[in-house]
């Protein structure tokens, strides 16, 4: 067989089911090879979007997504979506066609050095130079993007390798179950914890990343910790737990933000002390021990000291984590402190208030519904206003921030879990940066549901541009946006604008109850800005709060 | 500024890839890093690089030596005087 079909033969045996992609010259041969493989082949219109989709279809399974592109502008495209990826540490492969060994290094047609512009965004870029390694590099590959740290991963294949005869080799992991850390460290973590009197757990992706959601949750539940959370590790927690404070950082609530800054011991579990969750680093925190546990070693002391180091398995260390304590006092006063600071829905007036309209949506939503997000004032909105009984359920651009990640992503996710509601929120801004996928859901008859917040601005940028601009509004103005209802339309889509809040309910319900996919573009007041926030260089407990 | 930064000397040993240089040297420039010398030598059976580099910055080298042993081609990171070892199997 040549390389090309060992190369998807490879895909098919490891139970690839699903590659997101666009053909383009130099990856015509693995094209062709899927014509006869049971690996299915999702054509996005972008290969942006292709390489979303399939973090979108990775991060609501679990599994590695995989995605795939020509060389050239096909590779290139990638590069946003592998960066968001790396970011994200989501396990991502991806290959990319090149053109033909003898004319590289020639500025050949359609020809980049993607291995050398993806060293800063890829865990690790293969090229693939003999066809004898092809299955070889893929199983490093997909190893590689799953173990330890996950990430994205690049295979570049020159055209004539994939041509060239080559010797099949099967699918095979290497990789070793993690130990846990040494008695040593655990008994130095435990004797900090039986020490402290006011501990606080500090909860991020890692922790979904490492499937210890169970070990988490009976962690909190025996030592009775109250609890944060950052963006990526939202649903780790159940939004039930009695010490749960909800997401710290610069949109976090003021619970979350005030129990960091006094707590006397910090347990950052598959955190990384990202400058959006400590705001001031010197201030975050400033009383507080720190256990660290993260896969990662580079993380531990990479922008907080730590005083004990737990690098090994999260599972088992969380296990062996788990004692009995009194929270006591500590515990009361944070959920004092909740109490003091729920969120306020009662906008007055007829509009339709954002906030409000989110918490409906999540109370209306099946518990195992997927919501995919983009990136600005709403995807805060849906952090801070709906619920998530998992991670995989909250898909969210947390690291690079990319506008235009939702749409894709919520198609990776239909395909991925087709048993479960898939609903985006957008908003007007991101929805138009990968748009053309509408022609994807279209194309596979996709029931994902799309909720479009429109404030015709970036209202992010917007609300920046106000509070620390002098509010000189500097293109932040969408007010020309098409009339999305009649875009939608075009690709086979129903949907309907709504302006009110009364029209909430019964719109979110009909769109719910629709089997087809649908779109439900909401008009909402463009000086609605997101609080509780947190400036630029100021520390947690120096909140912005909405004006009254 | 010079004066504020520290000097610090590291041997990386490598899997002889025609990228492997390029991946050490972003990263010492991406972690905040100056390079002021590199100097290096295949091994006799061509299939091993030893690195040897001299850095200067105002972070603490940990920063840099952790983040090249992610490196899936490096094999080791020798560091004088080198904080707490982390065992190479933890981090790939």
């Amino acid at each position: 067989m040549n390389g090309a079909n060992a190369l998807v033969k490879n895909l098919s045996q490891r139970g690839i089911q699903h590659v997101f992609g666009y053909p383009g010259g130099t990856i015509m041969p693995v094209y062709d090879a899927f014509l006869d493989s049971n690996v299915e082949h999702l054509l996005c219109r972008h290969e942006q979007g292709a390489a979303f989709a399939a973090i979108g279809y990775a991060r609501a399974s679990g599994k590695t997504g995989v995605c795939i592109a020509t060389s050239g502008p096909g590779a290139t495209n990638l590069i946003t979506a592998l960066s968001d990826a790396m970011l994200d540490s989501i396990p991502l492969v991806a290959i990319t066609g090149q053109v033909p060994t003898a004319m590289m290094g020639t500025d050949a047609f359609q020809e980049i050095d993607i291995l050398g512009m993806t060293l800063g965004c890829t865990k690790h870029s293969f090229l693939v130079t003999d066809p004898n390694d092809i299955c070889e590099t893929l199983n490093k590959a997909f190893d590689l993007a799953r173990s330890g740290r996950p990430g994205p991963v690049l295979v570049d294949l020159p055209k004539d390798i994939q041509l060239a005869e080559a010797h099949y080799v099967p699918p095979l992991s290497v990789i070793k179950e993690r130990a846990a850390d040494s008695f040593d460290r655990i008994n130095a973590a435990i004797s900090l914890l039986r020490k402290s009197s006011k501990p606080l757990a500090y909860v991020g992706g890692g922790a979904g990343m490492a499937d210890a959601i169970d070990e988490l949750r009976t962690f909190l539940t025996e030592t009775g910790l109250p609890s944060v959370c950052t963006l990526k590790g939202i649903g780790a927690i159940r939004p039930d737990d009695p010490g749960y404070l909800g997401m710290l950082g610069m949109h976090g609530t003021r619970a979350a933000n005030l129990a960091v800054q006094e707590c006397d011991l910090l347990i950052a579990i598959g955190a990384r002390f990202d400058d959006r969750v400590t705001g001031k680093l010197e201030s975050f925190a400033p009383g507080a021990k720190v256990i660290h546990l993260d896969i990662d070693p580079a993380e531990h002391g990479k922008r907080r000291p730590v005083d004990v180091s737990l690098c090994g398995c999260l599972k088992k260390n969380l296990s062996s984590l788990t004692i009995t304590l009194d929270q006591g006092d500590w515990l009361q006063h944070c959920k004092n402190s909740r109490a003091a600071s729920q969120w306020c829905y009662d906008k007055p007036g007829e509009d339709i208030f954002a906030p409000l309209l989110l918490k409906q949506l999540s109370e209306a939503t099946r518990e195992n519904s997927v919501i995919s997000c983009d990136v600005g004032q709403h995807q805060m909105w849906v952090a801070q206003h709906m619920s998530f009984c998992h991670p995989n359920n909250h898909l969210s651009s947390a690291g690079l921030g990319t506008m235009g990640f939702g749409l894709p992503a919520a198609i990776g996710a239909a395909i991925s879990r087709p048993e479960d509601d898939v609903i985006l929120v957008s908003g007007d801004g991101s929805f138009m940066m990968n748009v053309q996928e509408l022609a994807s859901i279209k194309r596979k008859q996709l029931p994902v549901k799309m909720v479009l917040l429109d404030n015709q601005r970036l209202g992010m940028v917007k609300q920046w541009q106000e509070l620390f601009f002098d509010q000189r509004y500097s293109e932040t103005d969408l007010s020309d946006n098409p009339d999305f209802v009649t875009l939608a339309k075009a690709f086979g889509i129903e949907g309907r604008i709504i302006t009110k809040r009364h029209e909430v309910i019964p719109a979110l319900e009909e769109m719910l109850q629709a089997p087809e996919a649908r779109i439900l573009h909401v008009c909402i007041d463009e000086r609605e800005n997101v609080w509780p926030l947190v400036p630029p260089g100021a520390a947690n407990h120096e909140m912005m709060e909405a004006r009254a | 500024m010079s004066d504020s930064k520290t000097h610090y000397s590291l041997t990386i040993q490598c899997y002889k890839k025609p990228e492997v240089l390029e991946r050490l040297l972003r990263v010492v420039r991406h972690r905040g890093f100056d390079l002021e010398s590199l100097s290096m030598n295949s091994s006799e059976c061509g299939k091993m690089v030893s690195a040897a580099i001299n850095v200067s910055s105002e972070r603490p080298i940990e920063t840099l030596t952790r983040q090249i042993e992610k490196l899936y081609d490096v094999l080791d990171v020798c560091q004088p005087a080198a904080t707490e070892a982390i065992p190479r199997e933890s981090i790939i």
